[in-house]
C-alpha cells in the first residue's frame, strides 16, 4: 500500500486512562486512504478503547490523533462524525424500537440534503437487500446477522471517510460471520477506508491490507495482513495453531 | 342519573386532560434521561401565574399566554442547563433531588417576585355553559380537551415523523449508538426539558380559568400528573394520556358519588395500588429504556 502520501489517520503516543487504570499506552497506528487495516488482540487488549478514543467517546490523557492532517484530539463526538470518522459499535447496537429505515436515516443525522440521503438509503438497500425487505420492521426484531448489516448500513449512511468496525463478527454464527467479512471486503473494494477491530484474527487479517496486534494496551506487532498471518507468535497466540 | 353520570364523566375528562399533559411532561424527561422531574408541577404553576402577571400588566389574554409559555420554557431550559447538565454523570437519585430543590426554588421565586394570592384567569371563550346530552359543559372544558388533543397529535407527529423526534427516541434506546450517529446528548436533554416545560405550562394556562392559580398550585397538579404517568406507565406516550383521563374520571366519579372531600385521596389510593400491584402501569410491558 502507498505509504508515500500522508496517512488519513495518524495516532501517536496515545494513552487512555479509565479512572486509575491505564487502558492504552503509547499506541501508534496509521491508516491510509483506501486501506483496510485490521486491529487484532485478545479481549481487554484495548481495541474498543482505541476506537472510542478515535470517536471521541473517551478522552485521551496523552498523545495525538491526526485525521486528514488536523489534530482532532479536542473535537467532540458529533464533530468527528461530521469530519467522517464513523464507528459501527460492538454488538451492533441498533435502535431497537425504531424501524430499519429510521435507523438508516439517523445514520445520516449530521448530513444535509434530503435527495442525496434518499439516494444513499437506496444504495444501502442495494448493498444489503434483506434490509430493503424489512424497511418498516422494528430493528430489534431482526436476526443478529441482519442487525449487523443494519449497523454497518447505518454507519455508511454517515458518508464515512474512515469507517471503524468494532467486532462485526461477534456473536454471529460462523456462516453469517463469513458473510459479514465478505461484505466488508466488498466495502473495501468500493473504496471505503476501514479500520477493523476483531477477535477473529484470521478472518480479519485475511481480508486486511495491514494489521496491528494489540496486547495489554500497546501495539505488540505490525505488518501486512499476510505477514502477520504467517508470524509464528501470532499463529500461536491468536490463531490457535 | 344518566345526566348526572355524563356530567361527572365530562368534568372528569376535562381535569384528566390536564393530568395527561402534566404526565406527558414527566414521560418526556424520563424517556430522555431516566429521571422523574419533580419540578414538573412548577411548570404548570409558572404557566398560570405568569399569565396572570402579564394580564395584570394590561396585556391581552393571547399575548399574556404566549409570553407565559415562553417564560416556562426558558425556566425548563435553565433548569437543564444550570442544574441537570453539570451533574449529568451523577446518579438518578441525585438528579431527582436536584429537581425537588428546583421546585422549591421556583415556588419561592414566584412567591417573592409575584405574590401568594389566588388568581382566577378569565375563561378563553366566555362562561356560557353548553348543554351536551343534558349535561352542562363550560366552554373552557372544550378548550382543555381540544388543546390537549392537539398537543398529543403534535407530540405524536414529532416523535414518529420528524428526524429530531426520532433522534430523541434513538438516544433513549441506545445512547452510545446515538452519539456515534452524531446526536448530541445535550441537545436531547435541552429539547426534552424545554418540551416538558411547555406541556406543563399549557396545562397550567388551560386549567387556571377553572380552578384558579397560585404559587403552590403545582404541588397537587404535579402529583396528579405523576399519578397519571404511573397509572398509564412510562413505556410510551400513550401511558400518561390514558392514565390522566382514567384518573380524572375516577376522581370525578368518586367526588360525585362518594364524597367530594375524598377527591384527592382517590388519586393517591390509585397510585398506591398501581405501585404495589402493577409497577409498570396499565400500558407498561417489557424492559425499561436506557438513561442518557
Amino acid at each position: 500500500m502507498p505509504n508515500s502520501a500522508a496517512p488519513l489517520l495518524a495516532v501517536a503516543e496515545l494513552d487512555v486512562h479509565y479512572g486509575g487504570i491505564q487502558a492504552l499506552r503509547g499506541v501508534a497506528i496509521e491508516v491510509h486512504k483506501g486501506e483496510l487495516v485490521a486491529l487484532v488482540g485478545n479481549n481487554g487488549a484495548g481495541k474498543s478503547t482505541l476506537l472510542h478514543a478515535l470517536s471521541g467517546i473517551v478522552e485521551a490523557s496523552r498523545g495525538s490523533i491526526r485525521f486528514a492532517g488536523r489534530d482532532i484530539a479536542a473535537a467532540s463526538a458529533d464533530a468527528r462524525v461530521r469530519m467522517g470518522i464513523v464507528q459501527v459499535p460492538e454488538a451492533r447496537q441498533v435502535f431497537g424500537p425504531l424501524s430499519v429505515e429510521d435507523n438508516l436515516r439517523l445514520g445520516a443525522f449530521t448530513r444535509h440534503g434530503a435527495a442525496q440521503i434518499a439516494r444513499d438509503i437506496e444504495r444501502t438497500y442495494a448493498l444489503f437487500p434483506v434490509l430493503a425487505e424489512r424497511r418498516r420492521q422494528a430493528a430489534g426484531t431482526l436476526s443478529g446477522g441482519q442487525q449487523q448489516m443494519l449497523a454497518i448500513g447505518r454507519g455508511l449512511m454517515a458518508d464515512p471517510r474512515l469507517l471503524l468496525l468494532d467486532e462485526p463478527s461477534m456473536g454471529l454464527a460462523p456462516n453469517v460471520a463469513d458473510e459479514t467479512f465478505e461484505k466488508i471486503g466488498d466495502l473495501k473494494g468500493a473504496g471505503v477506508t476501514i479500520l477493523l477491530v476483531e477477535q477473529n484474527a484470521s478472518s480479519a487479517l485475511y481480508i486486511a491490507d495491514r494489521g496491528y496486534v494489540l496486547e495489554t494496551g500497546s501495539v505488540a506487532l505490525k505488518g501486512s495482513g499476510r505477514e502477520l498471518l504467517a508470524d509464528e507468535a501470532v499463529r500461536k497466540a491468536y490463531l490457535g495453531m | 342519573m344518566g345526566v348526572e353520570f355524563l356530567q361527572f364523566l365530562l368534568s372528569g375528562l376535562t381535569v384528566g386532560a390536564t393530568y395527561a399533559l402534566v404526565g406527558l411532561g414527566f414521560w418526556i424527561i424520563h424517556t430522555a434521561c431516566g429521571v422523574i422531574n419533580f419540578a414538573q408541577g412548577e411548570f404548570v404553576m409558572l404557566g398560570g401565574m405568569a399569565t396572570a402577571a402579564f394580564l395584570g400588566l394590561g396585556m391581552p389574554l393571547p399575548v399574556a399566554i404566549m409570553l407565559a409559555l415562553a417564560v416556562a420554557v426558558v425556566a425548563g431550559l435553565l433548569l437543564e442547563r444550570l442544574a441537570v447538565e453539570p451533574t449529568r454523570n451523577g446518579s438518578v437519585v441525585t438528579l431527582i433531588i436536584i429537581t425537588i430543590g428546583a421546585s422549591i426554588f421556583f415556588r419561592g421565586l414566584v412567591q417573592v417576585v409575584l405574590d401568594k394570592d389566588f388568581h382566577p384567569l378569565p375563561a378563553f371563550s366566555g362562561e356560557e355553559p353548553i348543554l351536551i346530552g343534558g349535561a352542562a359543559v363550560m366552554p373552557q372544558s372544550l378548550w382543555v380537551v381540544g388543546a390537549t388533543a392537539a398537543v398529543v397529535l403534535g407530540l405524536w407527529l414529532f416523535f414518529e415523523h420528524s428526524l429530531h423526534g426520532k433522534a430523541v427516541r434513538a438516544a433513549a434506546a441506545n445512547l452510545l449508538a446515538a452519539r456515534l450517529c452524531g446526536i448530541r446528548v445535550r441537545f436531547v436533554l435541552l429539547l426534552s426539558f424545554g418540551m416538558s416545560a411547555l406541556l406543563g405550562a399549557i396545562a397550567g394556562v388551560l386549567i387556571a380559568p377553572i380552578s384558579a392559580t397560585y404559587y403552590e398550585v403545582g404541588i397537587m397538579l404535579g402529583l396528579k400528573g405523576f399519578c397519571a404517568a404511573m397509572l398509564g406507565g412510562l413505556r410510551s406516550g400513550w401511558g400518561p394520556v390514558v392514565g390522566g383521563l382514567v384518573l380524572g374520571v375516577v376522581e370525578a366519579m368518586g367526588a360525585g358519588y362518594l364524597a367530594s372531600a375524598y377527591k384527592d385521596a382517590v388519586a393517591f389510593v390509585i397510585i398506591l395500588l398501581v405501585l404495589m400491584f402493577m409497577p409498570r402501569g396499565l400500558l407498561g410491558r417489557g424492559a425499561r429504556s436506557e438513561r442518557v
